[in-house]
């Protein structure tokens, strides 16, 4: 895309949809401030792109067509199934640790911790603290995160906006949990950040566990279970639980959508 | 539910069933979005949806651990295709002879240029009206961006077109949608 110069109206396509690197979403907004009428006609589009956000009715698929698709693959047997591939993915990628390290104590502990996806979680997430940064993309819009995720991993969650809750989206990054790159959105919460990592499907989390003052709280929702992990206090992560499930309730009921 | 084909036997139905869940169930509002605008109607939507899933559960071995939701959008797309040639042959439009309108989208843009604080007063009957209007090329660019939030090469990937045609659509869709409203409200 960086291979010739665009047409500036195909820039601010780009610009606009958050498909822009660093260096070319700089030199655009350099143009914009030199341009009054690129600055309206990128006002315009703004105001569009908000008008379609907020107006259209969101949809999402009819219950009874869901249930119709759920029985013809037999749901009934979804849990095992699911549970004897993450048991294989979870042995495979503590094996895989375990040769690399080269120690078979060190194998057996590794194993031994493996369990839940707690631990796995709270470790991205203070991994992503002692980091300059705990995201990978910044980015307050949700419409530039979920393409952002696409380009990366086939999986893009919904990403509420709750802003105006006091809960300002700070960008994603992407994470490997059981083995497989996992979603992770993240919000600021007070002094402190969430991360929210999406897993498809139903995970078991171990509810609302405390491990060296890290939260967990798992919420299941549209196909994904939400992990939301802090280190802020745990009122405070109920908090903004309430208001990421009404967000996301409210699409559903509104009919949701991006 | 069994394909007749030889590569089907490869897989149980349990196996089957299992990948659909994985790789299919989380998309399906999605789909179910991407289908309403295309056929204009969530009954219809419904009938596109349940066909393209029941394609996928049957074609799921060619699925090859890429982007799932690419890969589904393009099984809903051709549904849709199949299911309006069959049902609305007149609605139906043929992609090939838009690319140069698409082309010249820039040249178009400033015919009539509302303040974008005009365009945010657009109700939604105004905004659906405007959307049904697009060709359909350019409208269903826009809802897999807008209301899909699809990257473009995401996008590019499903219509099998480069990602410079899916932006200059965008482009077209959006120059459309602003000259309409303008249009209305002034």
């Amino acid at each position: 895309m960086n291979d010739r110069p665009l047409d500036p109206h195909l820039t601010l396509q780009a610009a606009l949809d958050g498909e822009l690197d660093a260096a070319s979403q700089a030199a655009f907004e350099h143009q914009l401030a030199g341009d009054p009428a690129l600055a309206a006609t990128y006002e315009r589009h703004l105001a569009l792109r908000r008008a379609l956000q907020t107006r259209m009715p969101r949809t999402s698929a009819p219950p009874a067509l869901r249930a119709r698709l759920q029985a013809a693959t037999g749901a009934a047997i979804a849990t095992p199934a699911r549970a004897q591939r993450r048991d294989f993915m979870k042995m495979a990628a503590a094996l895989a640790i375990g040769i690399g390290l080269g120690g078979s104590a060190t194998y057996l502990i590794l194993q031994r911790r493996a369990p839940g996806v707690d631990e796995a979680l709270i470790a991205n997430h203070r991994r992503a603290l002692l980091a300059g940064t705990p995201v990978d993309v910044a980015s307050n819009d949700r419409h530039n995160v979920r393409p952002w995720f696409d380009t990366r991993i086939a999986i893009s969650p919904p990403t509420p906006d709750l802003a105006t809750q006091g809960f300002p989206l700070l960008g994603a990054r992407i994470d490997v949990v059981n083995s497989a790159p996992a979603p992770v959105l993240v919000y600021r919460v007070g002094a402190h950040v969430v991360s929210v990592t999406a897993l498809p499907g139903d995970v078991t989390s171990r509810q609302a566990d405390d491990d060296a003052g890290f939260h967990v709280l798992p919420w299941r929702h549209a196909a994904f279970t939400f992990l939301m992990v802090t280190d802020a206090e745990r009122q405070e992560l109920t908090r903004f639980a309430d208001a990421f499930k009404a967000a996301l309730a409210n699409d559903a009921a509104a009919p949701p959508a991006p | 539910m069994r394909g007749s084909h030889a590569s089907c036997a490869r897989l149980t139905d349990e196996t089957r069933s299992r990948l659909f869940r994985e790789v299919v169930m989380p998309h399906l509002d999605d789909a179910f979005v991407f289908a309403r605008w295309l056929t204009g109607n969530p009954t219809d939507a419904e009938d596109v949806v349940q066909d393209a899933c029941l394609r996928a559960l049957n074609g799921i071995e060619h699925y090859s651990g890429g982007n799932a939701r690419a890969w589904l959008f393009s099984i809903v797309r051709n549904t849709t295709f199949t299911w309006l040639a069959r049902n609305r042959p007149k609605t139906l439009v043929l992609t090939d002879d838009l690319e140069s309108a698409a082309r010249d989208a820039s040249t178009v843009m400033e015919t009539l240029t509302p303040e974008a604080q005009m365009i945010a007063q657009a109700d939604a009957a105004l905004l659906q009206a405007s959307i049904d209007a697009l060709p359909a090329p350019f409208r269903e660019a826009l809802v897999m961006r807008e209301f899909n939030g699809l990257s473009y090469r995401e996008i590019a990937s499903i219509v099998d077109i480069p990602v410079g045609t899916v932006m200059s659509r965008l482009a077209r869709a959006r120059a459309l949608l602003i000259e309409r409203i303008g249009k209305e409200m002034s």
